[in-house]
């Protein structure tokens, strides 16, 4: 089974490679100008050079993402918690949280920019919003649907309702919980993505979608490039990191849900 | 039916509907002695089952009435086919799991738990999880979670048909041990002629569905019942009556 992994990655990483000498091939062989497509080493280089600006821009909207899903987890799984708790909330509240999720955060954005003038905490607001639903509609999922075996076993045994929340739903929610964490974690950066597009935060505080956005005014297409590739880094590394801590937390004692990656 | 300090729980002329209007009892008597125990066999769908939890307290029945003796939560503890444990719990705290929830201290909980982890030989696997047990080691940890509060009335729902026939023979016996060392009043549900007249004191057979009491056949054969009792010419005379009521029950309603 090992050497199979380690097969696997070896092709995946040949994969890459070939990928990228083809890129390279084209760009040299096709003499495409670079504000057209910049091979990769062109790419490569503008990280280098730039990496004064990218770098600071690159901890910004790692903040604003890395906050958002933070507050996603808090508030979405408290609030499941709280509907799950009561039928009134979820009647109430439950219809305004599928509204909030199905408006899209461009169009949201502009206002919440309007009416929240901390600039960075509006940011995190609209990346907020749009990585709060799956963590919290997740995590109801898993409250509300806890074997029903188990629950007559807790009315048998006069279990409160806290007792029933704390010994059989919030242990029964975990995996979705988790699950529902790692769709959040790239859905924040996205919404990090869209909320810089929608501020246009220029100066020290300006993240990676806004030089992105000022390298195609430029008509700078290899400092794109390189900020969209350390885009696309971040979001391989939050999906990485909360694979490691649903590893961590599910480990030994929930064993089928720790067969997926 | 006379009032009886022995009973435990008594079903009396019990009907019970479904809000989908499906008439799973009708008519139903039974009672439950402290320290007796009792076989209910029927036809699948006859509403034993739901015979059990409405000992259970878990249902409310349509008509009838039901008396039980018992107040306290732990008094009446009850068993599934699937064994229903905790998937992220050990096997240690799904036996605590009902002394937890009546907030028992935790010292004396422990000694409870290993009391009844060693009634059915599991003390070796206390700290393992139930996915690392065999099907027979997951029920034996379903029957320690029932033993673990001292309960007075014991409601087994045909807790070892998912087992192989060897395991089901083995813990038939080791729950008449636990049976005859602790004095719990028995209701065992199974659709296994055989078993019901291995383990019991009375055999009670069900018609099909709406259920009642069709027959009640006495097992006078003393305790401990060893598998010689198997074999011997009484015990397949008994079973043959219980299928013979069995087949009249169900000729009877068609």
């Amino acid at each position: 089974m090992r050497s199979r992994a380690r097969t696997e990655r070896l092709l995946s990483g040949l994969l890459v490679a070939a990928l990228l000498g083809g890129w390279e091939a084209v760009v040299r062989l096709g003499e495409i100008p670079a504000y057209i497509l910049p091979g990769p080493l062109l790419v490569a280089e503008a990280l280098w050079r730039d990496w004064t600006v990218l770098g600071p821009a690159l901890l910004t909207t790692l903040a604003i993402a890395g906050l958002a899903l933070l507050a996603a987890a808090a508030g979405g799984g408290l609030l499941a918690v709280l509907l799950a708790l009561s039928r009134w909330l979820e009647a109430g509240l439950l219809p305004l949280a599928v509204t909030l999720q199905v408006v899209p955060v461009v169009s949201i954005a502009p206002l919440v920019l309007i009416y929240v003038e901390e600039v960075t905490l509006a940011l995190v607001l609209c990346a907020w919003l749009v990585a709060f639903y799956p963590v919290f509609s997740n995590t109801l999922f898993g409250l509300k649907h806890t074997d029903p075996m188990l629950r007559d076993l807790f009315r048998l045994y006069g279990a409160s309702r806290l007792q029933r929340l704390y010994y059989l739903e919030l242990p029964s929610a975990l995996p979705h919980f988790l699950a529902g964490l790692r769709i959040s974690g790239g859905l924040a950066l996205v919404g990090a993505v869209v909320a810089e597009f929608a501020a246009g935060t220029a100066g020290a505080r300006a993240g990676l979608a806004f030089r992105l956005l000022e390298a195609g005014w430029r008509l700078d297409m290899p400092r794109m490039f390189a900020a969209l590739l350390l885009l696309a880094l971040s979001g391989v590394a939050i999906h990485g990191l909360l694979a490691l801590l649903q590893r961590w937390l599910l480990g030994r004692r929930y064993p089928r849900m720790r067969e997926d990656r | 039916m006379r009032p009886d300090p022995d009973t435990l729980a008594a079903l009396e002329e019990v009907a019970f509907v479904y809000p989908n209007g499906v008439v799973a009892l009708a008519g139903l008597e039974l009672r439950v002695a402290a320290g007796s125990f009792t076989c209910l066999v029927g036809p699948s769908g006859c509403g034993k089952t739901t015979a059990l939890r409405l000992l259970a307290g878990l249902l409310a029945p349509s008509r009838g009435r039901i008396r039980r003796s018992m107040r306290g939560p732990g008094e009446v503890a009850l068993v599934f086919q699937d064994p229903t444990l905790l998937p992220w719990a050990t096997v240690r705290d799904n036996v605590e799991l009902p002394l937890r929830l009546r907030r028992i201290a935790r010292r004396e909980a422990r000694r409870e738990v290993e009391r009844a982890l060693d009634l059915v030989g599991l003390g070796e696997v206390a700290d393992a999880y139930p996915h690392e047990l065999s099907g027979g080691m997951r029920m034996r940890v379903s029957l320690a979670r029932a033993l673990v509060s001292r309960p007075k009335l014991m409601l087994l729902d045909e807790p070892f048909a998912a087992l192989d026939e060897i395991t089901r023979f083995r813990l038939d016996d080791e729950l008449l041990t636990a049976w005859g060392s602790q004095g719990w009043g028995v209701v065992f549900v199974t659709h296994s002629v055989f078993e019901s007249v291995y383990l019991g004191q009375q055999v009670l057979v069900m018609t099909p569905r709406p259920g009642r009491i069709a027959a009640r056949i006495a097992v006078p054969e003393p305790y401990p019942r060893t598998p010689a009792f198997r074999a011997s010419e009484r015990y397949l005379r008994l079973c043959s009556r219980v299928s013979e009521a069995l087949e009249r029950a169900a000729d009877a309603s068609a």
